[in-house]
């Protein structure tokens, strides 16, 4: 006979590690939003190590290597969207300021994400350097 | 890559999660090789084909998958 407990998935390990984070994540921002950062700060360590307390004693992986592979997948879609993107906004938004003779007038904004996307592909070609330099 | 682990898993009355924790790999990941959705690495084929006694040649066949 089918009850609800049995249509219902059980919470794994893993989820409920994920939803630790989460957990601390919420909390943090809740005593920022209250005013008390430094209580925020503290509760999101508490609640972090207790999260990696859980995971240590369980006798068996939380992750292994297919979610290294998820990850890497994950990590090279992200680098392969942003070069992407910004290989198409930032020489389009040259051209359009030129073209609208408004080359003085760059948003704010969007200088600023020119010089961390600047700063972040400098740091992912370091990354990548040493990584083929150590294999 | 076509596999046979689950066959082989369901003849020995072995379910994911006890395989997952003889080969020191999440349910999830044996979960995936069944379902054709991950091709595990080199020392998880050897650990598979070990436990079950066989080739990996014998668990995994990549010239059945067409999409390849």
């Amino acid at each position: 006979m089918l009850s609800i407990s049995s249509l219902v998935p059980p919470v794994t390990h893993r989820s409920k590690y994920v939803s630790v984070f989460f957990l601390a994540g919420a909390i943090y921002a809740a005593f920022i939003v209250a005013g008390l950062p430094l209580v925020g700060v503290g509760a999101w360590v508490v609640v972090c190590v207790a999260g990696q307390v859980y995971r240590c004693r369980l006798d068996r992986p939380l992750f292994d290597e297919r979610d290294r592979s998820l990850y890497q997948t994950a990590a090279a879609r992200t680098i392969r969207t942003l070069s992407v993107g910004a290989g198409i906004v930032f020489p389009g938004a040259v051209v359009f300021f030129a073209v609208t003779g408004n080359e003085s007038q760059w948003p704010r904004w969007l200088f600023f994400l020119s010089i961390y996307t600047m700063a972040f592909g400098l740091f992912f070609t370091g990354v990548y350097l040493y990584t083929r330099y150590e294999q | 890559m076509k596999t046979s682990l689950r066959e082989r898993r369901e003849a020995v009355e072995l379910s994911q999660g006890a395989l997952a924790e003889r080969v020191g790999v999440t349910r999830q990941t044996i979960n995936a090789i069944e379902r054709d959705r991950y091709d595990p690495s080199l020392e998880l084929a050897f650990k598979l084909a070990r436990h079950f006694d066989c080739r990996i040649e014998d668990l995994f066949d990549p010239e059945l998958d067409e999409t390849s």
